[in-house]
């Protein structure tokens, strides 16, 4: 073996990679060879110096900090195509028939929602088949699960924690808007029912979180 | 899945398959065995604590997005460290270089501070500190080689996977880089 082949092999026998045979074959010549010799003890001491050089571990916080992006993203669903594509247009019917429902309530006369709220739900016949307890059930049914449902399909990355609360905010909002409109506008209210109806809202929350986690999960998509 | 139980003593590969399947514990598990090494590398390879958690925590979450495209047969430790290198390359080319400039200067204040130590622990520091700056100063592909020999815990054959080249190169690279600054050192 040549000299520069042998110091070449340095770094291995400081790694202690080298085979046993080889290695032996590079002490072998270092005993015979004193210059080869010296490059080795002197690259020995750096790389004993390198040894010296502080290693620092990362901060406490850093493990925490990564895990819990981590299960962030273990437990974010992907979703298809399709769904991404229906859930951008779900979410522009949402708006228009929200914009449209406010050109309505502005533009009828107050009256005129009255009647077309005691024709549409609270009417005669409605009544007749329904005791009003199951109809704002129902009602509250409709404010809890909607929201929660739409939202979740069509504003964030779904996640079990991000979904439930984005849902339970919009069904607050959204309940915020309309409940008082029917406590406090259609004839025959009772007190008691501000209770059935929020009970409503409070299934039908949990039902629609509950309800859109799994179907998202159902339509998940793996990474190509 | 989630609720299946990992076992502590699995393979990195198999640990990484469990990943795949949406295992918390399995990614926490390859965490622990892997981030002091990966971090010791960054530190030392880009100078910045702050900079160097930002890329450890980078890494990982890389290695979590990316899982489907991780294949039985890739040797995991060379996959992570790849992933790793690749985000220093990029902190690299984009950081500015007066500011790795000020750390080294900070460092080798802090190793030639006589306050600290009597006077043989004073030469020690000051040559460790001549040792961290010469080191720096190694062109990207010894230094990068030498730091990952020393302390990552890989061997040639990894290395040359993660540099994309061939152990004998790495080997030739870091016998290069330990000449260098053995000769850098006796000189001053």
């Amino acid at each position: 073996m040549n000299c520069e082949l042998i110091k070449v092999n340095i770094p291995s026998l400081l790694t202690e990679e080298l085979p046993a045979d080889e290695r032996n074959r590079v002490l072998r010549h270092m005993e015979e060879c004193t210059v080869c010799h010296q490059e080795m003890v002197d690259l020995e001491k750096t790389w004993a110096l390198m040894d010296q050089w502080e290693t620092e571990d990362p901060s406490s916080t850093i493990k925490a900090r990564i895990m819990a992006t981590a299960r962030e993203e273990l437990e974010s669903v992907k979703i298809a195509w399709w769904l991404s594509l229906a859930r951008f247009f779900i979410f522009q019917t949402v708006l228009g028939a929200l914009g449209f429902s406010m050109i309505i309530y502005l533009a009828l006369p107050y009256n005129k929602i009255i009647n077309l709220c005691e024709t549409l739900i609270l009417n005669e016949a409605f009544l007749a088949l329904f005791p009003k307890g199951i109809i704002y059930f129902f009602l509250g049914l409709f404010y809890g699960l909607v929201p929660i449902s739409i939202s979740s399909i069509c504003f964030q990355k779904p996640s079990k924690k991000n979904q439930t609360l984005m849902g339970l905010g919009a069904s607050v909002v959204f309940a915020a808007f309309l409940v008082p409109f029917f406590i406090l506008q259609c004839p025959g209210f009772e007190v008691g029912l501000i209770f059935i109806m929020a009970l409503g809202i409070v299934s039908g929350s949990l039902s629609g979180a509950t309800g859109t986690i799994w179907v998202l999960n159902k339509v998940r998509v793996e990474d190509s | 899945m989630q609720g299946n139980k990992i076992n502590i003593q699995s393979t990195d590969e198999e640990l990484m398959l469990d990943v795949q399947n949406g295992s918390m514990a399995a990614f926490e598990i390859l965490y622990d065995r892997y981030h002091q090494r990966l971090f010791h590398f960054i530190l030392k390879f880009l100078r910045e604590r702050a900079l160097a958690e930002d890329i450890l925590q980078e890494t990982f979450l890389r290695l979590l997005k990316g899982r489907k495209k991780y294949r039985i047969g890739y040797h995991f430790s060379t996959y992570l460290f790849t992933i790793g290198r690749n985000l220093c390359l990029d902190a690299l080319k984009t950081w500015e270089r007066s500011h790795i400039l000020v750390s080294q200067e900070d460092n080798i204040m802090r190793a030639t501070d006589p306050s600290n130590s009597p006077s043989r622990m004073l030469e020690e520091a000051e040559m460790v500190g001549m040792l961290e700056n010469e080191i720096q100063k190694l062109p990207q592909d010894q230094r990068e080689v030498l730091i990952f020999s020393k302390y990552s815990g890989l061997s040639f054959k990894e290395i040359a996977l993660i540099v994309e080249s061939t152990p004998a190169a790495v080997k030739q690279k870091v016998y290069r880089a330990m000449l260098t600054l053995k000769q850098r050192l006796k000189s001053r």
